[in-house]
């Protein structure tokens, strides 16, 4: 393993205090923490919203970039899950059940102060963690074939349809769609123009900006824009009471050490993420607490926790990004994607040549979690007052920058009509129930799956059962079919048991 | 027959079907190969029957909540003005992006993308049009170097 002190590390610790890696990186966590702040404007909407800036940039900067946003969100989402209990992401509506009690109890300065301690302490674990067991994991995988991962990328898109909240039939289908979309380009193998329609801007693969701002920027906007109720912050934070008691702080640790690990855990596992993980790691506080009852009235534990776990998931969930390739969920395949358009394959080879570069990633995220660290509690009052920017002014900007950005990518007007109609199908699947965000994990594995299956079933004759005679890769799929096959019959019985429950209640 | 149309899986499954099917059948038209040595119809015409496969267990839940007389109707989720306005904002800036220019293709964009909402007034949509656009333009063209003409005159 390179070590913290190996010239890569110092070179990547250079890099990260550089000024334009500095000014990216304060500019992404920034406008991270905005973007989380407001509710109705995704993590991924705005991962995606900055893509095209940061085709302008060098690939290590623009991934520090929107890394940035990443985390960021993470920590603003709370704010507006406490102050408005309404979560601005996704992976902060727990924070929601007890930090907006507290808001109401007079105590929303302790509750933002306390989340950021636990963001900033997960983050660290998640990046601690990013660093010691990147190098080892790529070093394991230098040794896999195609079959293993090919192996590894089916577990990874059906981790991620089996564990959204949507029927799962809808799930898989979302993920098949996926890898189908990422299929239509031309072929490698052959030169053939596969489902272009003769467009010629589909030659090179749908693109993966149009589709990112299109499935979430746009649908998104399409589901709220002049739907959405003004709402008004009626808690006053007085920043007198900020610090939390002795009391409050001892209550508090525990649970964010242990959500940080819960986030670790989950964010390095593909499909799951910052949402499961606050999740689970709310429900382990509520069992393991003496006074179970306290919680959703204000029990800081129950925001202390999930804070951490959603901070450190997200930290963690870089290693099988940067080690395999392989996305673990949807933001990461938008990082992905955005290096694969600047000719960067992430994987095992690419750590091994690119230490610097890792070094300098890790070092960026520890700065940009410092700077959210610093910047989060004296600006909670410029943040409060972006809460109150109205939808009104705020969607028809994002429509304009929907364009401009999309347009400078590829100078193709061709590109905006399948951003349009990209929204559309995005829509008309939320509407009829399918989950969206797995569908991105689908078009960036895709032509990597096919490569990999391609190239196994020639090593093994066209026997597909030649994937369970490598060990490693026998072990995965045996796990994928487990997933399948026991998740749906769960649910069956789930499903036996409430009917069961429900005709004794009857009789 | 309503409770068939609106009901949600029926249509998702249908809509599956169609999606799966025409992606299968498009994919015939190039060399399939063998398992050995796939040819590039090969995985797109397992990946299009796989869905067609799903469309069909989809469809098949909502049928039998339309026997069991559930009811899972599907809603627009949505304005119907945003539905058709938002899409059509896009598609004016790509109509008109390369006859007159970023700037009024932006300010076109945003301006009608305000008609999703009735109670954004005219006055409303066009400030918050033009201060986009200004700022697209500043950020964009000046700052990023974007090589598209903040302004053109079109040439008829």
């Amino acid at each position: 393993m390179a070590g913290l002190l190996s010239p890569d590390a110092v070179a990547g610790l250079q890099w990260a205090l550089s000024a334009d890696a500095l000014t990216y990186c304060t500019l992404g966590v920034c406008l991270g923490m905005i973007v989380g702040v407001i509710p109705g404007v995704g993590v991924l909407a705005s991962v995606a919203l900055l893509m095209p800036l940061t085709f302008h940039l060098d690939h290590i900067t623009a991934i520090a970039m929107l890394a940035g946003i990443y985390y960021g969100s993470a920590y603003g989402g709370s704010t507006a899950s406490i102050l408005l209990n309404l979560p601005g992401t996704e992976s902060t509506a727990i924070t929601a059940l007890d930090g907006y009690p507290m808001a109401k109890k007079g105590k929303a300065g302790v509750a933002l102060f306390v989340t950021t301690i636990a963001s900033f302490v997960g983050s660290v674990i998640g990046i601690v963690l990013l660093a010691g067991f990147a190098f080892p994991i790529a070093a394991l995988a230098l040794k896999f074939g195609s079959q293993e991962y090919f192996a590894l990328m089916v577990l990874g898109l059906v981790a991620a349809s089996m564990v959204s909240a949507a029927t799962r039939m809808k799930s898989l289908v979302t993920i098949v769609l996926g890898v189908s979309i990422g299929l239509i380009g031309i072929d490698i193998n052959s030169g053939v123009a596969r489902h272009t329609f003769g467009i010629p801007s589909l030659y090179d693969g749908v693109s993966i900006v149009a589709v990112a701002l299109g499935i979430f920027g746009l649908t998104e906007l399409i589901r709220s824009a002049g739907q959405r109720e003004e709402k008004e912050i009626t808690e006053k934070i007085s920043f007198r009471n900020m610090l939390p008691t002795r009391m409050e702080m001892r209550q508090s640790w525990p649970a964010i050490l242990r959500g940080s690990g819960i986030g670790s855990f989950f964010g390095a596992l593909p499909g799951t993420g910052g949402a499961i993980a606050s999740f689970v790691s709310y429900a382990v506080e509520r069992r393991i607490n003496r006074k179970p009852e306290k919680f959703g009235y204000g029990a800081i534990e129950g925001i202390s926790g999930p804070e951490a776990a959603n901070n450190a998931a997200v930290q963690t969930s870089f290693i099988p990004t940067l080690t395999l390739g392989i996305p673990g969920n949807p933001v990461m395949a938008l990082i992905l994607g955005v290096l694969m358009v600047h000719g960067i394959a992430p994987g095992p080879q690419f750590l091994e040549t690119n230490t610097e570069m890792f070094w300098g990633l890790v070092a960026s995220f520890v700065i940009g979690n410092l700077i959210l660290l610093i910047l989060n509690i004296p600006l909670i009052g410029i943040w409060t007052r972006i809460l109150t920017i109205p939808y009104s002014i705020l969607y028809p900007s994002i429509i304009g920058f929907l364009c401009i950005g999309v347009y400078s990518v590829s100078y193709a007007p061709a590109e905006l009509y399948l951003l349009a109609g990209l929204g559309l199908v995005g829509h008309f699947m939320m509407v009829l129930g399918f989950p969206i965000p797995p569908l991105l994990i689908g078009i960036v594995l895709g032509p990597m799956i096919e490569e990999n299956f391609r190239r196994s079933m020639l090593l093994q004759g066209g026997d597909v059962m030649g994937f369970f005679g490598k060990p490693f890769s026998a072990a995965i799929l045996l796990l994928c079919i487990a997933i399948v096959v026991a998740l749906p019959l769960a649910d069956l019985r789930a499903r036996r048991r409430d009917r069961k429950a429900r005709a004794n209640a009857k009789s | 027959m309503l409770s068939i149309i609106r009901n949600k899986d029926i249509v998702a499954g249908a809509a599956v079907i169609v999606i799966g099917g025409v992606y299968a059948l498009t994919s015939l038209a190039y060399p399939m190969g063998t398992a050995v040595m796939m040819g590039p119809g090969y995985l797109p015409f397992v990946l299009g029957t796989l869905l067609v496969f799903l469309g069909v267990g989809i469809a098949a839940t909502g049928v039998r909540q339309i026997v069991g007389k559930a009811e899972n109707l599907y809603s627009l989720e949505a304005n119907v003005r945003a539905i058709a306005v938002l899409p059509a904002s896009i598609i004016v800036f790509g109509l008109t992006i390369e006859t007159f220019g970023l700037g009024p293709a932006t300010c076109l964009a945003v301006w009608s993308s305000t008609l999703a909402d009735p109670r954004i007034s005219f006055r409303q949509g066009l400030i918050t049009s033009i201060i986009v656009a200004a700022f697209g333009v500043l950020l964009f063209r000046v700052a990023l170097g974007l090589q598209i003409e903040a302004i053109k005159w079109p040439v008829f």
